[in-house]
């Protein structure tokens, strides 16, 4: 899987403050235009239906765009609507189940909480790595304490798969994330929640070229 | 196809109780007659969900596993079948991802829901509420008429739920219910495996057409599969 660095590099986490699924495929649409390269279906505490809804709208969005498309700890939404594949943690089903079930191609993301977990998730065969909390977040109140640059850093030296870095990154920050070694950024607030998620995202790029 | 036939019998739970009460008063039922087994954790950790239908399906040996709403951790226990709800996966959509023969039930609260229902595909709804219930203080139970109505507008099983009592059984079953799922009667019994043989008891039951044969060796009972 060579390729997957630089699909990783622009990574949006949707949220479920989109209100809904018409708001957040919209937002995710104008996103893609401006340039993401992977999007992140997570929206806690949405129904089944509206995820899958959102799900299978956003499969042909990131198609198109030629976007990673990933579901966050539902494998039944990411085969029902055909996504690239899913991002667990810990609470989630396990690694090897996940494999089991999506198939060799399928890209499988984790967010590790220590390194006993990590290792135990790369020995299980997951793709890319989230590490974070950067920063302080306010989108995710369970996340923990800020690791910031340095905790990233060592992460990304403790293992041989791309990491993204995540959590309370803003646009400005992102350049410094990647100074660390991680491929790309993973970006919740800053794009998702935006006035205008196109112009963030685009601004997104031009730091993350 | 080789799905099963649809329970008749079916304990929806955990509701308010404890995982390890669920798991207990499960096993007791289904050694009483309760052939299917529900696991429905609204909102639960994914993990969690499965550790109890994991556990559920070691308790309950043969009775039919089913798994509300969460198609993947229905495929990764080897439940039997699934519940959908109204905000669940369309049927559909859950066909294109479960195997084949895996049994997909569909909530159902009214009889334009139910026809949909059995269009697309569903082996069973799971029609109610049909009594006034605690579960749902707002809404009063639909009744015994509105259930008959359901049940001659669909050519699937429907099972009734919702406040349903050992006494109301025969009522039930009398304006053509399939079968029964029951949540309190069952959680909160003094003895879940006796109250479940008594509900089974009361279950008007098909019983294939027996053939003795005597093709070879002793005398033999087999039944026919219909």
């Amino acid at each position: 899987m060579s390729d997957l660095a630089p699909r990783l590099r622009r990574y949006l986490v949707t949220d479920a403050r989109a209100g809904s699924v018409e708001r957040l495929v919209e937002t995710c649409r104008a996103a893609l235009d401006g340039g993401v390269t992977a999007i992140q279906l997570r929206a806690k505490g949405w129904t089944d239906r509206q995820l899958l809804d959102a799900a299978l709208a956003l499969g042909p969005l990131c198609r198109d765009a030629s976007a990673l498309f990933i579901v966050n700890d539902r494998i039944d939404i990411a085969l029902a609507a055909g996504a690239d594949g899913i991002h667990l943690g810990v609470e989630d089903l396990p690694v090897a189940v996940a494999r089991r079930l999506l198939g060799p191609d399928a890209v499988i993301g984790y967010s590790p909480e220590s390194d006993a977990d990590r290792e135990a998730a790369e020995a299980a065969g997951v793709d890319y790595l989230g590490v974070g909390p950067v920063y302080g977040t306010g989108t995710k109140l369970d996340a923990g304490e800020a690791i910031g640059l340095d905790g990233l850093r060592r992460a990304v030296s403790a293992t041989r798969l791309p990491v993204i870095g995540i959590g309370g990154i803003a646009i400005d920050q992102a350049a410094d994330v990647v100074s660390t070694g991680a491929v790309g950024v993973a970006l919740v607030g800053a794009v998702f929640l935006s006035d205008d998620p196109a112009a963030s995202a685009r601004r997104l790029r031009e730091v993350l070229p | 196809m080789n799905r099963r036939p649809v329970p008749h019998l079916h304990l929806i739970g955990p509701l308010v109780t404890d995982p390890a009460d669920y798991i207990r008063i499960a096993a007791a039922a289904v050694r009483g007659g309760c052939d299917a087994v529900h696991v429905r954790i609204l909102g639960g950790a994914t993990e969690d969900v499965l550790a109890l239908t994991r556990s559920i399906r070691q308790a309950t040996g043969g009775a039919t596993l089913i798994v509300n709403d969460r198609l993947d951790v229905a495929l990764v226990a080897g439940a039997d079948g699934v519940q959908l709800g109204e905000r669940g996966f369309a049927i559909e959509d859950a066909r294109r991802v479960l195997p084949d023969e895996m049994l997909i039930g569909r909530s159902v609260h009214d009889i334009a829901g139910a026809q949909a229902a059995a269009d697309a595909g569903a082996d069973y709804l799971l029609a109610g509420h049909v009594f006034d219930t605690p579960s749902k203080q707002d809404t009063p139970g639909r009744g015994l008429d509105w259930l008959r109505e359901l049940v001659e507008s669909v050519s699937v099983s429907v099972i009734a739920l919702g406040g349903i009592t050992t006494e109301r059984i025969p009522d039930v079953m009398a304006v053509g219910a399939y079968g029964v799922a029951l949540g309190r009667e069952l959680l909160f019994a003094d003895d879940p495996a006796v109250t479940a043989k008594r509900i089974a008891n009361q279950l008007a039951r098909p019983t294939p057409p027996v053939v003795l044969s005597r093709s070879e060796g002793p005398l033999r009972c087999d039944t026919v599969s219909v």
